[in-house]
């Protein structure tokens, strides 16, 4: 009895220790590793007015296809840039936190501040070092852009920016040739490299960032009317680009003079090259920019494609001849205010000491913001907008990821007591905890799927809180009926893993998760049957596989209860049975959308037959149990086959890079997948060992017959 | 007896199924290193197949074989063996609907035509190309270049040719002339559809002489690697062509075309049988008073018993973006030369006429600028079965929810049961 005692405290421990361990090493994960380099010229750093954020954040841009929040598209940028939704500057010793709307105003509006910034996360120092410059002592520090910038050569040259364009373009021409194909395979595997294109990406988004209002900070950079008496003199030295604009058929007027004209177009050179320049950077139509903030509402109610600053220079300048004169009168009086209210924005902050005027920006913010956001509501096209704000400041995913984890830890507490009244009493901590991240969950599934206007699975990240919310609920459906508290741990569980995989993929492409979807996929009937029911098969096979490991487990250490193992048995039946449903109807009824949309019901495309390979799975399964070929821990061991199977369909087959549904290569998860695998697979092989009773016999114990 | 018992045994299920889980495993893997189609040909459409575990080959059965079996399997056990009792018909249906739906695929396999149409706003047609399988077309052209009859020789035929110095003459009766085909390339394009498998001769470091071929007219066929994207490789090979006596009049090369930009071989065939090469363009000319043929090699095609003209085609962007969000074609089905019904066809919403059903599949040309004059793609299918999986699935869904809430409400019952005893017994 004694050293039962012993071995159950020091059980104990051993479970206080993992549990602690393994909440250490979730928050680490949590916190993405952000540490802040102390960058120079940032002890003065002043933030942003509150409300000057709150609006600026609220603006809505049209980019890649959908309207959204200005703070959408600069919490992405920065998640790219820095791999985290927010930055911490290191300010007077203290760690200021800067959210990305602030981070994009200072971009746009303080660009040299911006520079400072320590902002780029570089995962392999070999990629500095490649480029000739020394990596920071902890690998988890940000570099700004002026570290990059401010190393030059003899000739004052940036140096490293220039090493860092010769080498990317380098790799750009094997990439681009179809001749070297295998080449450039191994290129983007080759960290350094993959590192140093990464790179390259992220400084041109950034240069384009910073220079995206140029036009509306430093003007033309020269004094028309010092150029000529025709024009005003502005005795700042530069001309304002819509002041240019206003006087650009007397500009032309005066270049085509037969006496000083040539030497007027002569001084005009440089400012019609950096007006192209600055014109690229605000952004024109058709142009795939990296940046350019496509802000104004369109003149025409039918049109939907929004329009960006420089579309408007180029049509009043460059391509002023191709419209009519009615044409050009309308469109001035639709578009000189809008080029006006961002220079008197820019005006607001000091060209030399960067430092900001907050109460008139605040003003000329506020009126731009009411109108383009009236223009907004007049179109519709606000609402929307409205709720992403709300969804980016709730967080419900986060929410629910803590929630999940909270849960988590108070069930695994209630295993150093289970038969206490502290375990009863926290079994109801946990069920609220759970059901409120089921709800955050579930409401955040919602809201996207109001926002998008479609069913809420189109997208890989999107398959995945769909997976957890599914596979937990019928967790917790399966806890009513058995009350066994082993499906509400799973659920748990699954929760933390689920949301914790869902915000390392998200941080991981660094992309907008709420996308417009190809023409093909735009079919509600078809996402809200075919890809719902094949998303819960998944979700069922995963489930089942999951509780299969704690049969393995059970049988592998000899527990005898046979209650116990009966229940587990019967729960991985039963959910396998039901994901069988799903995952059969889903993938025929994929098949029938395939027929409808392509004219064959099957093509044996990798996804297709990773569906298949799930529903063979579950039905050897299943005839296996009945023919007698395998009993309750056979089952257990083939339901963690079949989520191996489910891995390999939901994740792997978008790796092969073929096939119709190719849509969901993700880079840098095969190391992920085969640890996956090699996990689960000696999961099974622990379940052939339970099945010889090799562990009990080694510590003595009695063989377990499980079957 | 024993063998029906097996036959109809849940261990033959087992045994099919495992392979068939297997083989789409290896199929699908497959597809990584030889793509699609040979993938399909190899695991999912033969009887037999050898693979290699490590140097060793192994023989295993095709999913096409498994499948027949397992069809018998299910008639025999889960239909005519199987207990017929109200208390469990959901089994017995759903194993029906999987029946139905194998059935579909044997089906649909051995039936279906497929094929593409290209259209231009105004073009109308009545042919479909398949777009992975290429034959050559020899045709006779009237005094106005008309087609007036064609020899075809398909896919099939071709094949043997795609071994290493494989040959092959080909006549046929009313053909005035016969004609070789030799060192035939699967591909001589790169994987951006530029012909870098047939460079000038000037060209010396990119020569190496396809092994039985040579340089004609400046120009050498040095074959490529094959796309695993089939449709997006071009074949080319070489080609002579003699009169009645073996005599070689023409000696040349043939390009695989699309639909849009032929590169036919035309010859002109005096009435001496001496057989002339001119100019693709000048096949409506015969100086000579013979007869003008054309030899092409081209994707399959096959013809409609109805037209198709595309009245208009609508591409939509998202906003501010190259994506498509949607894109329709108004065609008008076109008998007797006559336009008679018109059809709106759109992602998911196919024309279905006269057993074929033609799908919105795409439009080019690929890279196109928003002014540029685009065409669409249409996807043409004849399938028999065509809505047989659907219906399928409605009797396997039927079955599954009528078992499984069968099987639901009885554990529920129990688990009742159970707690009752359970708060009964203190």
């Amino acid at each position: 009895m004694i050293l039962s005692s012993q071995n159950s405290c020091n059980a104990k421990q051993r479970l206080c220790c993992l549990l602690v361990g393994f909440s250490s090493l979730f928050l680490c994960g949590l916190s993405g590793g952000e540490d802040s380099y102390e960058s120079k010229g940032l002890a003065n750093y002043e933030r942003w007015d509150a409300q000057i954020v709150e609006l600026f954040g609220s603006l809505p841009v049209l980019e890649e296809g959908r309207l959204k929040p200005i703070e959408t598209v600069a919490r992405y940028k920065l998640l790219r840039m820095n791999s985290s939704k927010s930055l911490r500057l290191p300010v007077g010793g203290e760690k200021l936190k800067i959210s990305a709307t602030e981070w994009m105003l200072d971009c746009l509006f303080r660009p040299e501040l911006a520079k400072k910034i320590p902002v780029f996360k570089v995962n392999n120092p070999d990629v500095l070092i490649n480029l000739g410059l020394e990596p920071h002592h902890s690998p988890r520090e940000r570099y700004s852009y002026e570290e990059f910038s401010s190393v030059v050569d003899p000739e004052g040259m940036p140096k490293v920016l220039r090493r860092l364009s010769e080498l990317t373009n380098a790799y750009s021409k094997v990439l681009d040739d179809p001749e070297r194909e295998q080449e450039a395979k191994q290129l983007r595997r080759d960290p350094v490299k993959a590192g140093t294109l990464s790179l390259k990406t992220n400084m041109n988004e950034f240069e384009w960032l910073v220079n995206t209002l140029n036009f509306a900070r430093d003007g033309l950079g020269v004094d028309l009317g010092e150029i000529s008496p025709e024009f005003v003199k502005t005795g700042t030295g530069k001309t304002s680009v819509s002041y240019f604009l206003e006087v650009f058929d007397k500009v032309r007027e005066v270049a085509r003079l037969p006496d000083g004209g040539e030497a007027f177009v002569a001084k005009l050179n440089t400012v019609f090259s950096i007006l192209e320049r600055d014109t690229m950077t605000a952004g024109i139509k058709d142009n795939s920019s990296m940046t350019s903030l496509a802000m104004f509402p369109p003149i025409s109610r039918d049109d939907e494609e929004w329009v960006k600053p420089g579309y408007i220079i180029e049509q009043l300048t460059f391509k002023v001849d191709e419209l009519s004169d009615i044409d050009k009168a309308l469109f001035t009086r639709w578009a000189m205010p809008k080029i006006k209210a961002l220079e008197r924005l820019a005006g607001a902050v000091d060209s030399e000491t960067e430092k900001v005027n907050s109460q008139i920006f605040l003003s000329e913010l506020d009126s731009l913001h009411k109108n383009i956001v009236s223009e907004a509501e007049a179109r519709s096209e606000y609402s929307k907008v409205k709720l992403e704000m709300f969804n980016n400041r709730a967080g419900l995913f986060h929410w629910a990821l803590g929630f999940y984890f909270l849960a988590f830890l108070l069930i695994a507490f209630t295993w150093l007591a289970p038969a206490s009244a502290f375990a009863r009493f926290a079994s109801l901590g946990v069920w609220a905890m759970t059901g409120v991240a089921t709800i955050a969950l579930i409401a955040g599934i919602i809201l996207r799927s109001v926002m998008l206007g479609r069913p809420p699975i189109s997208t890989l990240y999107e398959t995945i809180p769909f997976i957890t919310a599914s596979a937990v609920l019928l967790c917790l459906f399966i806890e009513v009926f058995d009350r066994k508290k082993i499906a509400l741990a799973v659920a748990t569980l699954l929760g933390v893993g689920g949301m914790f995989l869902a915000m390392r993929f998200e941080l991981k492409e660094a992309r907008d998760t709420l996308k417009v979807l190809e023409a093909v996929l735009r079919s509600n009937f078809w996402l809200a049957t075919h890809v719902i029911a094949i998303n819960i098969g998944y979700a069922a096979a995963l489930l089942a596989g999951a509780i299969g490991h704690i049969y393995i487990f059970a049988a592998l250490f000899g527990v005898k209860n046979r209650d116990f193992l009966k229940a587990v048995t019967r729960m991985v039946y039963g959910v396998s049975c039901f994901g069988l449903v799903f995952a059969l109807v889903g993938t025929v009824l994929g098949g029938v959308w395939a027929n409808d949309s392509w004219g064959r019901f099957w093509g044996w495309d990798p996804k297709e037959n990773g569906a298949l390979m799930i529903c063979i799975g579950i039905l050897v399964m299943l005839h296996a149990r009945m023919g007698g070929l395998i009993k309750d821990l056979g089952i257990s061991m083939f339901a963690v086959f079949v989520s191996i199977i489910t891995v390999f369909s939901w994740w792997h087959v978008n790796q092969l890079e073929t096939g119709l549904h190719s849509y969901g290569f993700t880079d840098g998860i095969m190391f992920w997948l085969y640890l996956t695998y090699g996990i689960e697979f000696s999961v099974i092989a622990l379940g052939v060992i339970a099945h010889f009773g090799i562990f009990p016999k080694l510590f003595g114990g009695r063989e377990p017959r499980s079957e | 007896m024993r063998f029906y018992n097996f036959l109809s045994g849940y261990t033959l299920a087992v045994i099919l199924l495992s392979l068939l889980l297997a083989l789409t495993y290896f199929g699908t893997m497959a597809q990584v290193e030889v793509g699609l189609y040979d993938a399909s040909e190899k695991y999912f459409q033969s009887l037999f197949l050898i693979d290699k575990i490590g140097p060793v080959p192994i023989v295993l059965p095709g999913v096409y074989l498994v499948s027949a079996l397992l069809f018998l399997n299910l008639l025999l056990g889960a239909i005519i063996r199987a207990r017929k009792s109200w208390k469990r018909p959901g089994m017995l249906i759903a194993h029906g609907g999987i029946l139905y739906i194998l059935l579909a695929g044997f089906v649909a396999f051995h039936f279906t035509e497929e094929g593409s149409m290209l259209l231009y706003e105004g073009d109308r047609a009545d042919e479909i190309y398949n777009l992975t399988d290429w034959s050559i077309e020899v045709a006779r052209h009237d005094a106005e270049g008309k087609r007036e009859s064609a020899y075809v020789i398909g896919e099939e035929d071709l094949k043997p040719l795609w071994k290493k110095g494989a040959r092959r003459t080909f006549f046929a009766e009313g053909m005035p002339f016969e004609f070789e085909i030799y060192s035939y390339a699967r591909n001589i394009s790169n994987s951006k559809g530029q012909l870098t498998g047939l460079p000038l001769e000037k060209d010396r470091t990119a020569f190496t002489v396809f092994e039985g071929g040579e340089v004609i007219d400046g120009l050498a066929i040095v074959p490529q690697e094959t796309s695993i994207t089939r449709e997006a490789n071009t074949p080319a090979t070489y080609i002579k062509v003699k009169d009645s006596t073996g005599k070689v009049h023409v000696h040349s090369i043939l390009v695989g075309a699309n639909p849009f930009a032929p590169r036919p071989l035309t010859v002109e065939v005096a009435a001496s049988g001496a057989v002339v090469q001119v100019p693709s363009t000048n096949i409506t000319e015969t100086d000579s008073g013979g007869e003008t043929w054309s030899i092409d090699l081209t994707r399959s095609r096959y013809t409609l018993p109805f037209g198709v003209e595309l009245e208009k085609f609508e591409k939509e962007d998202h906003p501010g973006t190259a994506r498509a969000r949607e894109y329709s074609s108004d065609v008008y089905r076109v008998d007797n030369g006559e336009a008679t019904e018109k059809y709106h066809i759109s992602m998911n919403k196919p024309m279905r006429y006269a057993g074929y059903t033609l799908y919105q599949a795409s439009w080019g040309p690929p890279g196109a600028k928003p002014s540029d004059r685009l065409y669409t793609s249409l996807a043409v299918s004849r399938n028999p079965a065509d809505q047989w999986p659907k219906y399928g699935t409605y009797v396997i869904s039927l079955g599954m929810v009528i078992h499984f809430m069968q099987k639901l409400f009885a554990y529920l019952r129990r688990s009742a049961r159970s707690r009752e005893k359970k708060e009964v017994k203190p």
